[in-house]
């Protein structure tokens, strides 16, 4: 089964769009899962709604934002509207709440106490938590950034308001399979890109779920 | 060099507050309170993962915290170790790299982390993880990972509670080599009276929101008249023979006589009697069954919650317990000679080396 060139070509639109926007979420998101791990803060509720609000969001109205906030009318003066980097942005703010989730639950399976014990043995906070916390978070966040780098692969609504469906530029997987799908007798062409995204989603789930095995294992319970 | 810690505290917990005084200099010694007192709550506030809400902690002329001037070490700057009650050992480190956490880098460091495994027999686990430690084993490992990183202090924070009798004999040699073997003075909290007694020179007591101390475990003892701390006779024995199910000590000039189990090779021990398990008579003795007969003299009646703690100079100080009314019928009182009776199997060796 060999892919056609305009085909390959969406393949590696994909794969770029996919990797830039995990990068483009990666800091924020471990950030946002740390913070949110913290119990008992003012203000937790509504940062936990509003982070998981582009899970639940219909993608196209992330996309509407998403054109209103960094589109040609941008209140912050930046366009980037159907670029390369749009697909990516697009692609990591709907993928951004599934990498806050698992971090949070990374970070919520550490002993809070393992730090307390790292300070009174001569590490700083900070150290404290790049050798303690994080290491022992992070087969979770590895988990968070698989899913959240499968799920700005696979988008479609929010990509298409916010980054077009341009040949070469924006046009990914999904908007190739809804392409041809348009055209009379696509859908035999189409089956091979199905074939082709849902063997990528399964490569991805089943990683995940491997290192959430290796998370379980490890730290026990949840506090 | 001087590492006299003193401190004096007001803090809160939950929403009453503790006032904690006290001026440190002995090797090692114990704080003792009924649990939920602020023990660990005043562990770790000398520590510095909590702020009291008022007063002074200083090591020697060093102000590690003081409300007034707003000084306030973070723990990391302290030097002060602190084990836990459940060793909190790094799961994704091995024993090695966990035992090496605190140490300076530098050979002075490295001679001392392996003088430290080296005490406490830990050669053979360096590179197993710590889920496949025992209990005993991942409290081992804690305490060498606080010693290795050279502290000024060492806390410990019922570092035996979390193991059975069996294993707690097992790890208390360790901790009587770590107060003889390293200049480092500890401070040493748990509930077991018999625990504290036998690593701690001196003794704090903290309870209904205060500290008191330190003082002698005896003296701390018969201040507390309603009977709150464990009552118990502790004395330091010599194993004279050891044979047909009877050991025979020598504590100082006393004798004694135990059923309890001891090792062949094991040469010193120390006992534990309750005072509650010894017997006075005044008069003469027809044939009775029990081994131990000591003669001595009362020094003092103290009064003991419902009862009487009889305090007696039988070369060594020994504590029996009485109701009031045989006190009375025996005319105990100071002066007065008795024979002090233990029934052999009352004899308990609490720990030996």
């Amino acid at each position: 089964m060999s892919l056609s060139a305009a085909e390959m070509e969406a393949l590696a639109i994909s794969i770029q769009v996919a990797l830039l926007s995990t990068a483009i979420v990666a800091i924020p998101g471990v950030f946002l899962g740390w913070l949110l791990a913290i119990p008992r803060w003012r203000g937790r509720a509504l940062v936990d709604a509003l982070v998981m609000l582009p899970l639940v969001l219909p993608p196209v109205v992330v996309g509407w934002a998403l054109l209103m906030l960094l589109g040609g009318r941008s209140p912050f003066g930046i366009d980037i509207a159907f670029t390369g980097l749009a697909a990516a942005v697009a692609g990591g703010v709907v993928g951004l709440p599934l990498l806050i989730r698992a971090s949070r639950i990374g970070f919520e399976s550490v002993d809070p106490r393992l730090e307390e014990a790292a300070r009174t043995l001569g590490m700083k906070r900070l150290e404290a938590f790049f050798k303690i916390s994080l290491p022992l978070a992070a087969p979770a966040i590895g988990q968070g950034l698989i899913l959240c780098m499968a799920r700005s692969m696979g988008e479609f609504g929010a990509t298409i308001t916010f980054a077009g469906a341009i040949p070469g530029s924006t046009r990914t997987l999904p908007l190739m399979i809804h392409e041809q799908l348009q055209a009379p007798g696509g859908d035999q062409l189409a089956m091979r890109l199905v074939i082709f995204s849902a063997l990528i989603s399964l490569a991805a789930m089943a990683t995940s779920e491997w290192l959430a095995r290796k998370v379980r294992g490890k730290n026990g319970g949840l506090r | 060099m001087n590492s006299t810690l003193s401190f004096d505290l007001e803090l809160q917990r939950g929403d009453r507050s503790i006032i904690a005084a006290a001026t440190l200099d002995a090797p090692s010694t114990g704080l003792l309170g009924p649990s939920g007192s602020g023990k660990t709550t005043l562990l770790h506030a000398i520590a510095g993962l909590i702020s009291p809400s008022r007063g002074r902690i200083q090591i020697a002329d060093e102000v590690l915290f003081d409300s007034e001037t707003g000084i306030d070490v973070p723990p990391e700057k302290r030097r002060i170790a602190l084990v836990f009650q459940d060793g909190r050992l790094f799961p994704h480190w091995s024993v090695k790299r966990n035992i090496m956490v605190g140490t300076a880098a530098g050979p002075e460091a490295a001679i001392l982390a392996d003088e430290v495994i080296q005490l406490l027999e830990l050669s053979p686990l360096l590179s197993r993880m710590p889920d496949t430690l025992s209990g005993g084993e991942m409290q081992r490992v804690a305490l060498a990972r606080a010693l290795a990183m050279k502290p000024r202090w060492l806390l410990l924070d019922e570092p035996l509670s979390a193991l059975d009798t069996r294993l707690k004999k097992r790890i208390l040699p360790f901790l009587i080599r770590i107060r003889d073997h390293f200049n480092i003075p500890i401070l040493h909290v748990s509930h077991d009276v018999g625990e504290l007694i036998s690593v701690s020179d001196t003794l704090l007591h903290l309870t209904g929101n205060r500290l008191t101390g330190p003082s002698s475990y005896q003296d701390l003892l018969l201040q507390h008249s309603s009977g709150e701390i464990e009552a118990m006779n502790m004395l330091t024995a010599a194993v004279e023979t050891n044979q047909q199910g009877e050991v025979l000590l020598r504590c100082g000039e006393m004798e004694l006589v135990s059923t309890a189990k001891l090792d062949p090779q094991c040469r010193s021990a120390t006992v534990r009697i309750a005072p509650s398990e010894i017997a006075l008579s005044t008069g003469s003795l027809g044939d009775i069954s029990i081994r131990n007969r000591i003669e001595g003299k009362v020094t003092k009646v103290h009064p003991w919650g419902r009862s009487c703690l009889v305090e007696i100079d039988a070369k060594e100080r020994i504590l029996a317990e009485c109701t009031v009314e045989s006190c009375r019928e025996l005319g105990l009182e100071e002066g007065r000679i008795v024979t002090i009776l233990i029934k052999a199997s009352a004899v308990h060796l609490y720990l030996h080396g």
